[in-house]
C-alpha cells in the first residue's frame, strides 16, 4: 500500500484553514450583531474560535492523510481512507470505463494531480485518488489503461 | 405497401429535404414520418403536460393569471407537434441518420452495429391508423438511441428488416404480424412454447396484489382538500348527503352497517381499479427465449414489445410483498445495463410480473442455466445485529416523541409502546437478512415484510467497496457493497450488512480476485 504524496497534506491543510476561518466567522457576526460587541473583540472572537477549530481539525487531517493508502496491481486498484468512517474501494482494472487527470491551481502549485477512475457502475462510478505527483499519476493511468488494451469493449 | 411504395413516398418530399440537406455533404433524401403522425406527438406532449397542467387548474384558485399561465404552456405544447415537419430519416450503408430540430437542428447518426433492440410500440390508436412508434435502442446512455414516433406499420418492419440484416444483435421482426388476428392454433402453441406467460388469472391476481390503484387515488383524494372550491363542493355535497341520512337517530348497529358498506365498498373499487391497471400493463404477457434473447409481449390497448439480450440483464430483483405472500406469488424484475432508464415507458423491466414462488427458480434457471439457482445457500447476518437495528429503532421513535411532546405532553410518552414492536421487528430483520455468495453470484436478502431478494452475476460487477462505521467497528462489523451498471441511483445495491470483518474480508478479497478475473461484457 502506497500513501499519497507528502505535500498533499499541505494542501488540505490550507484548505482545512480556510474553511475554518469561514465556519467561525457565521458565529462571530451573529454575536457581533446581537450584542453589538466591539469590532476588536468579534475579531479576537473570530480568530481565536478559528484557531480553536483548526487545532482539532489539524489532528484529524493528520490521520486522514495517514489513513489514506492505495495500491493497483494487474487486477485492480485498491483504495483504503477514511477515519471513523472507514472505506476500502476495489476498483477492478478489467472495468475501467475512462480515466481523467486533474489538477487545481492548489494542486499545480506543489506539482501534484487527482486521478479519476470511471466505471460503467451507478452509485459509485466516480472513484479519485487527489494526492499523487503528476508524473505518478500518468504513470497510474498508463498502467490502467495499458491493461484494457486487448479489450474489444 | 411494400419497398417501391417507400421509394414512392420518398419521392414525394423531395424538394423539402433537398433544401434542408443542402449544407450538409449527405446523401439520400430522408424519410419522413408517417401523416397521422401530429396526432401522436400531441399525444405524447398532452400526456406529458397533463399531469402539471391538472396540478395548476385544481391546485390552484383559477384566477385570470393561472389561466394565462395555462394557456402559455398549452401554446407551446401545439409548437413541439410542428417538430414532424422537421424530422427526416435516412438509412445509409452502415448508419441510421435522423435529423430533426427547428430551431435547434440536431443529425444524429447510429452506425447499425450500435444498435442492440429495436422497441415497437402499438397501441389501439396506432392499429387503427397503421403505424408504428420505433424505438431504436443502443448498450449506451438513460436515452434511446432514436425515437421515431410515427411511421406506417410496413415502413417500420422495412426499417427493422434492414437494420436486422445489418446488424449482429437484432432479430428480424416477426413475419406474421400482431396485427394480423393469427389462428387460435397457431396462438395457442405460441403460449405453450413460451417461457412464461400469464394468464388472465394471474394478471387478476397480480392486480389485487399490487393495488396500483392508492397512488393516483390518494393523488386525486390529496388535490380535491387542496383546492379551496372543490373542497367547499365535496363538503356541501357530503353534509347534504350524510344529513340525509338522519345520523343522530343511528344506534351503533347502523353505524357498523354503514361503515362496514363504506369501507367494502372503497375497498372494491381500489381492487377493481387496479385489476383494471393490472389488465393494462400485463394482459398476455409472454416471454419468449430465442437463443441469447428474451422476446417479450405483453399490453391490453398498448402493445408493447421488447427484446432484451441476456448479458444485458446486470441485476435480478425477486419481490414479495405481504399480499405476494398470502397468495404465495412473486415478483421478478431485472435490472438492464445502457438501455433506456426507468422512467422510460417503453423498456422492459420485468422478468416475470407474477409467478408462483416455487416456480421462480426453475424459470430463473432457464433464462440464465448458467447459473445454479438452487444451490444457492444464504448465510445469516450475525445475531447481534438485533441490538443495533433495535437501537436505531429506538432512536426512531424517541426522534418522533419529540414534536408530540411538545404538542401533546405526557401523551407522547404512548408512544414507548412501541418499543416492544421495535425490538421484535429489530429480531425479525435479523432473520430475514441474509447474503450469498459462491462462483458466479452475489446475492442479499432483506425485508420484514416486503421481502427482496437480489442477485449479481459476479460478471456484472463493476466495482466493490468496503465500509465500516464507527458503529460496526464497536461491534466489529464491516458492510459490502457491489454495484452494477444499469441501476437507478434511487434502487438499494446488494449490499451485505451487519457481518462480521473477519467473515467479510475473505469475501471482499475473494470477490475482487473473482471479478478481476472475469470480463464485463455489454
Amino acid at each position: 500500500m502506497q500513501s499519497l504524496e507528502r505535500d498533499y497534506l499541505r494542501i488540505i491543510r490550507w484548505i482545512g484553514l480556510a474553511m475554518c476561518l469561514l465556519i467561525a466567522l457565521a458565529p462571530s457576526i451573529v454575536f457581533g450583531v446581537l450584542w453589538s460587541v466591539a469590532w476588536y473583540w468579534a475579531l479576537l472572537a473570530w480568530m481565536l474560535l478559528a484557531a480553536l477549530l483548526y487545532v482539532s481539525l489539524k489532528s484529524y487531517l493528520k490521520h486522514w492523510y495517514l489513513n489514506y493508502k492505495y495500491h493497483l496491481n494487474t487486477d485492480c486498484l485498491a483504495i483504503r481512507r477514511g477515519v471513523f468512517w472507514r472505506h476500502q474501494i476495489a476498483v477492478p482494472v478489467s472495468r475501467v470505463q475512462h480515466v481523467d487527470v486533474n489538477s487545481g491551481p492548489l494542486d499545480r502549485r506543489y506539482g501534484l494531480a487527482k486521478l479519476v477512475v470511471n466505471t460503467a457502475g451507478t452509485h459509485y462510478a466516480q472513484t479519485s485518488l487527489p494526492g499523487l505527483s503528476v508524473d505518478k499519476a500518468y504513470q497510474l493511468r498508463d498502467q490502467l489503461l495499458a491493461a484494457q488494451e486487448g479489450d474489444t469493449v | 405497401m411494400s419497398e417501391s411504395d417507400i421509394k414512392q413516398s420518398k419521392d414525394e418530399q423531395p424538394d423539402a429535404s433537398k433544401e434542408t440537406l443542402k449544407k450538409s455533404d449527405l446523401k439520400t433524401a430522408g424519410y419522413r414520418l408517417a401523416r397521422v403522425s401530429p396526432v401522436f406527438l400531441f399525444i405524447e406532449v398532452a400526456k406529458k403536460s397533463i399531469f402539471p397542467l391538472v396540478v395548476t387548474f385544481l391546485g390552484t384558485s383559477g384566477g385570470l393569471q393561472d389561466r394565462i399561465f395555462i394557456g402559455v404552456a398549452v401554446f407551446f405544447s401545439l409548437f413541439s407537434i410542428i417538430q414532424y415537419w422537421f424530422f427526416h430519416y435516412w438509412l445509409e450503408e452502415d448508419r441510421l441518420v435522423v435529423k430533426s430540430g427547428i430551431l435547434f437542428k440536431s443529425l444524429r447518426q447510429v452506425p447499425y452495429e450500435r444498435i442492440q433492440n429495436i422497441t415497437t410500440e402499438r397501441n389501439i390508436l396506432h392499429r387503427l391508423l397503421n403505424v408504428t412508434t420505433l424505438q431504436l435502442e443502443s448498450a449506451s446512455g438513460q436515452k434511446p438511441e432514436a425515437l421515431i414516433r410515427v411511421i406506417t406499420t410496413e415502413q417500420a418492419r422495412y426499417v427493422h428488416r434492414f437494420i436486422a440484416d445489418k446488424s449482429s444483435h437484432v432479430d428480424r421482426p416477426e413475419e406474421n404480424s400482431s396485427s394480423e388476428q393469427g389462428d387460435q392454433a397457431t396462438q395457442q402453441t405460441a403460449r405453450q412454447q413460451a417461457l412464461f406467460h400469464m394468464p388472465p388469472k394471474q394478471v387478476f391476481r397480480r392486480g389485487l396484489i399490487s393495488l396500483k390503484a392508492l397512488l393516483p387515488i390518494g393523488i386525486l383524494f390529496s388535490f380535491l382538500f387542496q383546492n379551496d372550491a372543490l373542497r367547499e363542493q365535496v363538503t356541501v355535497f357530503l353534509t347534504q348527503f350524510i344529513g340525509g341520512l338522519h345520523i343522530e337517530m343511528w344506534t351503533w348497529q347502523t353505524w357498523v352497517l354503514y361503515g362496514g358498506l363504506w369501507f367494502v365498498a372503497g375497498v372494491f373499487i381500489l381492487l377493481a381499479i387496479s385489476v383494471a391497471i393490472a389488465f393494462l400493463q400485463f394482459h398476455e404477457f409472454t416471454l419468449h427465449k430465442k437463443g441469447q434473447r428474451l422476446h417479450i409481449k405483453t399490453g391490453l390497448l398498448t402493445n408493447r414489445q421488447a427484446t432484451v439480450p441476456i448479458k444485458r440483464i446486470q441485476l435480478i430483483r425477486i419481490i414479495q410483498s405481504p399480499l405476494h405472500k398470502i397468495f404465495g406469488q412473486v415478483s421478478i424484475k431485472m435490472e438492464t445495463a445502457g438501455g433506456v432508464s426507468e422512467d422510460n415507458a417503453m423498456s422492459m423491466h420485468w422478468l416475470a410480473p407474477l409467478i408462483p414462488e416455487l416456480e421462480a427458480h426453475d424459470f430463473l434457471k432457464q433464462i440464465q442455466p448458467q447459473m445454479n439457482w438452487s444451490e444457492i445457500e444464504w448465510q445469516a447476518i450475525e445475531p447481534e445485529a438485533r441490538k443495533r437495528v433495535f437501537k436505531k429503532g429506538l432512536l426512531l421513535v424517541l426522534v418522533l416523541m419529540v414534536p408530540l411532546a411538545y404538542f401533546y405532553a405526557w401523551w407522547a410518552m404512548m408512544m414507548l409502546m412501541m418499543v416492544p414492536y421495535a425490538w421484535w421487528y429489530a429480531g425479525q430483520y435479523v432473520r430475514k437478512a441474509a447474503f450469498t455468495h459462491n462462483r458466479q453470484v452475489v446475492g442479499s436478502r432483506l425485508g420484514v415484510f416486503f421481502h427482496q431478494q437480489q442477485f449479481v452475476d459476479i460478471h456484472k460487477i463493476q466495482n466493490i467497496k468496503w465500509h465500516q462505521t464507527p458503529f460496526d467497528r464497536r461491534y466489529t462489523m464491516a458492510r459490502l457493497t457491489v454495484d452494477t451498471a444499469g441501476s437507478s441511483v434511487m434502487s438499494q445495491p446488494v449490499s451485505l450488512h451487519y457481518v462480521l470483518d473477519e467473515r467479510l474480508q475473505p469475501i471482499y478479497q475473494n470477490l475482487t480476485q473473482q471479478v478481476a478475473e472475469s470480463r464485463f461484457v455489454w
